[in-house]
């Protein structure tokens, strides 16, 4: 026994119908394709979607960075160990801004993989809110003590080690938001100042406003000496390099998903702001390496708050900068996505209408054809039974086969009228013409 | 303009054949008898009636409709 092969049984369908299923097979790869191309689009806008979800969780861990730096350039001119109230206000900023990432974190944890068990997963259980929250608390649960230098430098430490958590969780996040690798370059570029540059520029602006004091207080060794040198040079390094990712991101923005109208002028101002307040700032710790007597330990908090506070401004330009060129990008992808599947729409509804007509000027001649030809049928079958009669009938009526040869031969004409009709639609009109030639010859003859 | 007869001849016939094959046949006989749609009268048709009968009914396939047809048109 024979399995039978699987067919599709059209044999009984109308002209229409196969027409109709022919544009209906060529539609297929179409549509196909148009789910192809919006399918591939929208992994690119859930990328985009997600690293607004992580720009977004920068901001607040940001702020708290940079009010755990200020808090230790407080700490480090604190000479009289009373600095309790300046201390408060900075860490008010810290306590307001970790309650606003950790409220941010209820709902984006499970984009981000923040939560407590996720980090616990990834062996970052100490970077977790709860942890965070209960060491700031510890920190700020009770009155400072801060008399002694020893206490002040506890204290420095305790803030230190918060500031390297969160430092942690910013660049957790960069990674678990796919921030990090952002696919287009001027996006690329600016995301390297916000997520890896500019928290090491506050950490190193911190860290040598603490040796620069113990160097103006003579508290410094040769070793503070050469730290100091080289947190100079490491910020100077990243200015530069901010100043180069900055340019990188200017000249790639027209080339991805359109110009942003704020971009260079706001980054540009808040840059050059930036450097101005980092090359005073270096300049000073300079003239210390040279000199140590040549400021004061307020003096030089003072400028240290100054470029930590620009440094702030330029990394919040920079992050909102950031939201505008992934809102853009999300717009365009949508809008492209938006475009695939109307062209396909519309790639469609042409091929069927156009089917249509091409259908209609087949079936209506074809329509025409079998009026023609159905009533011979109806004659060919009379016309015999008429004939059979006449040929038993004694007096055989010369009129009436007269008539008869009249409606076969009028047939006969009509026949091969459609029989012409039908060779020009199938064969075209050459064709049509080599019959007609055929049959006024098999007319003559 | 077509007479009166005219038109309800190709109406009787009409409803016995498809009515553009009417049309068609009619035209013939009304060719073969010297006759036009515009001046043909009923006792033309009368005179006629044999040819028209006899060319009308080989296009159907019913006897009993082709009696009809013949009876009506004799009745005409």
């Amino acid at each position: 026994m024979t399995p039978e092969s699987p067919s599709l049984d059209t044999s009984r369908s109308s002209v229409s119908t196969k027409i109709f299923l022919i544009v209906a097979i060529f539609s297929l790869p179409i549509g196909v394709l148009a789910y192809l191309l919006a399918a591939n689009y929208t992994p690119q806008i859930a990328t985009a979607q997600l690293e607004l979800t992580g720009n977004s969780f920068q901001k607040p861990l940001m702020r708290v960075l940079y009010g755990l730096a200020s808090s230790k350039n407080v700490l480090q001119a604190c000479e009289t160990g009373n600095c309790a109230t300046e201390l408060r206000t900075v860490g008010n900023l810290v306590s307001s801004n970790l309650e606003t990432a950790s409220a941010l974190n209820v709902q984006v944890a499970a984009d981000l993989n923040t939560s407590s068990d996720a980090l616990a997963k990834k062996n970052h259980k100490d970077l977790s809110f709860e942890n965070l929250e209960a060491e700031w608390k510890t920190l700020i649960a009770s009155d400072p003590k801060l008399a002694t230098p020893a206490e002040r430098a506890e204290l420095a430490a305790g803030y230190d080690h918060l500031f390297t958590q969160v430092k942690q969780l910013v660049s957790y996040t960069g990674d678990s938001s796919s921030l990090i690798l952002d696919p287009d370059l001027d996006s690329y570029y600016l995301v390297d100042v916000t997520l890896l540059t500019m928290p090491e520029a506050i950490s190193h602006i911190a860290n040598s406003a603490a040796i620069g004091n113990k160097v103006v207080t003579g508290a410094g060794s040769a070793v503070d000496q050469s730290l100091l040198f080289t947190e100079s040079t490491l910020l100077e390094e990243s200015l530069n390099r901010i100043a180069a990712s900055n340019s990188t991101t200017f000249d790639a923005d027209a080339a991805n998903h359109g110009v942003s109208p704020t971009l260079q002028p706001k980054l540009s101002a808040a840059l050059q702001t930036y450097r101005s307040a980092l090359t005073n700032y270096l300049s000073t710790l300079k003239s210390i390496g040279v000199n140590p007597g040549q400021t004061t330990t307020a003096a030089l908090a003072s400028q240290a708050a100054a470029v930590q506070k620009a440094s702030l401004n330029y990394w919040e330009t920079g992050a909102y900068e950031l939201d505008t060129l992934l809102n853009m990008r999300v717009a365009d992808f949508q809008s492209s996505r938006i475009q695939a599947l109307g062209f396909s729409a519309l790639a469609v509804v042409l091929a069927t209408i156009v089917a249509f007509m091409i259908g209609r000027s087949i079936t209506v001649p074809l329509q025409e054809l079998v009026r023609n030809l159905a009533p011979g049928a109806t004659l060919l079958g009379v016309s015999v039974e008429r004939i059979a009669e006449a040929s038993l009938s004694q007096t055989p009526s010369q009129e009436e086969s007269q008539i008869i040869c009249e409606e076969l031969n009028a047939h006969a004409e009509n026949m091969r009228k459609a029989v012409l009709e039908l060779a020009r639609h199938v064969e075209g009109s050459a064709a049509a013409s080599r019959l007609q030639g055929e049959n006024a010859g098999h007319s003559r003859s | 303009m077509p007479s009166p007869a005219y038109s309800t001849l190709v109406n009787l016939v009409s409803t016995y054949i498809d009515s553009q094959k009417a049309v068609e046949v009619i035209t013939r006989q009304l060719t073969a008898c010297h006759l036009t749609a515009d001046s043909i009268v009923t006792a033309d048709i009368k005179a006629n009636g044999m040819r028209f009968s006899t060319a009308f009914s080989l296009y159907v396939s019913d006897s009993s409709k082709r009696h009809e047809l013949k009876t009506k048109l004799a009745a005409f």
